[in-house]
């Protein structure tokens, strides 16, 4: 359940699912960075050097797929793993979304932050996917 | 020149000549007789005349036919230009519609994450202590949050299993890849339930055919997500992936997931993929479900090219089978 310490960066828009996922992802043990909007994302990225980027792809401005691939194209950044975590799952948007970069897609709705908690444990615990339950 | 105007046209010479000899004097024909044959070419030199003059009118009559095959064919021409631009506009409508869905579907996810992630945080006291009947209350809300999610859900599903074969999008997919996918969203949900999964996968790393990956996990999705609502609690599912018949003339995967649930009554055995129907076992039940889980697989299963079908025993549990080919195209 322990995981390895981490700095999780959220870059979501929306205040109370910000806070929420910033609440349950310190209970787990890790530090969280937050970035409001797209714009910013990079920049954070860059100052916080988290491990991880838990990155929704609505934002005002400059969207999450943008991010994406700023971040690939960034030299410091380009091998920072990102779960996409937002409310939009059609194909196109998941296909859009790899193409850029993504290592994990998720829908919100249809998970759990105790989901995100584990599938983030994994990633950085084992240095890859969680393999599922089965 | 047509075959008949030579033709009166050799008989107007041979008149000419007949005339000729019937006015000379050396004629041996009586004045009489000779009125008559006289008469009889001045009609035959009439006749084609006014053969010709009905003629022009039959041609005139054509000209007039014409007229009104042109218009037609503009109105026609209109007509069907009409139509292109109405079914460009039905086309963009439905694009629409689907845009719209779509836009809805994550305007209403947004807070629906929101309230499902407190009250599941609430539940777990990840945000303080919560009493044994608050907790009640919490899952019902829960609960009733992750219904109308679902629902969403398959509202999407159902916009999306709509479109026809070539609009579906095949490429090489790993099976069992998308089979994890689609078994880590259900994670959370066996645990709430104390459903156990049991997964029978070949001792292989990969298993790739053609799918539409988005459509085919749909199928996966709601063959598990059924499998779990309609168990007893602490029941068994079973997922098996049988790769049997990968080497056969026909290449194909079988997926099967079982459970020991409710059952599906014979009687509604035919109707179990008619849209939105639902078995009375399963309403009686009170589960929830829209009703066209099902039917949806099937369409995207047939639209693939395969088979699904099950066996049921009410009270005993129900097993479905979906068989995929390999290759879309050497089918």
């Amino acid at each position: 359940m322990v995981a390895m310490k981490g700095k999780i960066l959220i870059v979501e828009d929306d205040e109370f699912l910000r806070s929420l996922t910033a609440k349950r992802l310190e209970r787990e043990g890790y530090e969280v960075a937050v970035a409001v909007d797209g714009e910013s994302a990079v920049n954070v990225a860059l100052e916080a050097k988290p491990s991880l980027v838990l990155l929704d792809l609505l934002l005002p401005g400059v969207d999450g797929f943008e991010v994406l691939r700023r971040i690939r194209a960034n030299d410091q950044l380009k091998t920072l793993p990102v779960i996409v975590f937002s409310n939009l799952g059609q194909r196109e948007d998941i296909e859009k979304a790899q193409t850029a970069g993504a290592d994990d897609f998720l829908i919100k709705a249809n998970f759990t932050l105790d989901d995100v908690a584990s599938k983030i444990n994994g990633r950085l615990g084992a240095g890859q996917s969680a393999a599922p339950t089965a | 020149m047509e075959r008949h105007t030579i033709a009166w046209y050799y008989l107007f010479f041979f008149l000419l000549v007949v005339t000729f000899f019937l006015s000379a004097d050396f004629s041996p024909i009586n004045n009489g007789l000779r009125l008559f044959i006289l008469m009889l070419i001045f009609a035959a030199v009439v006749a084609p005349g006014l053969v010709y003059w009905s003629g022009r009118r039959e041609h005139l009559a054509d000209q007039a036919s014409i007229s009104l095959l042109v218009s037609t064919n503009h109105d026609l021409e209109a007509s069907v230009k009409a139509l292109q631009i109405k079914e460009l506009e039905r086309a963009g409508a439905k694009d629409d519609r689907s845009e719209l869905i779509a836009s809805t579907a994550h305007q209403l996810r947004t807070p629906l994450s929101a309230i499902k992630w407190t009250l599941q945080m609430m539940l777990q006291e990840q945000l303080g202590p919560v009493s044994a009947e608050q907790k009640e209350y919490l899952q019902k809300g829960l609960d009733a949050a992750g219904r109308v999610i679902a629902t969403i859900n398959e509202w999407l599903n159902n916009d999306v299993a709509k479109n026809n074969r070539d609009e579906y999008k095949f490429v090489k997919t790993d099976l069992l890849s998308l089979l994890d996918e689609v078994l880590a969203e259900f994670r959370h949900k066996l645990a709430q339930t104390h459903v156990r999964l049991a997964v029978e996968r070949p001792d292989r790393r990969e298993l790739v055919a053609e799918v539409d990956p988005a459509k085919f996990s749909m199928v996966l999705d709601n063959l598990i997500d059924n499998a779990i609502k309609y168990s007893r609690p602490k029941g068994q599912i079973k997922v098996k992936v049988l790769t049997e018949r990968l080497n056969s003339p026909k290449p194909e995967v079988e997926f099967v997931v079982s459970d020991d649930g409710i059952g599906i009554p014979a009687s509604d055995h035919s109707k179990i993929f008619q849209r939105q129907f639902r078995s009375s076992n399963a309403v009686e039940a009170a589960i929830g479900g829209s009703g066209l889980g099902l039917s949806i697989s099937k369409h995207v299963v047939e639209m693939h090219r395969g088979q699904i079908w099950f066996e049921s025993q009410e009270g005993k549990g129900t097993t479905f089978h979906v068989v995929v080919p390999i290759y879309q195209n050497k089918v």
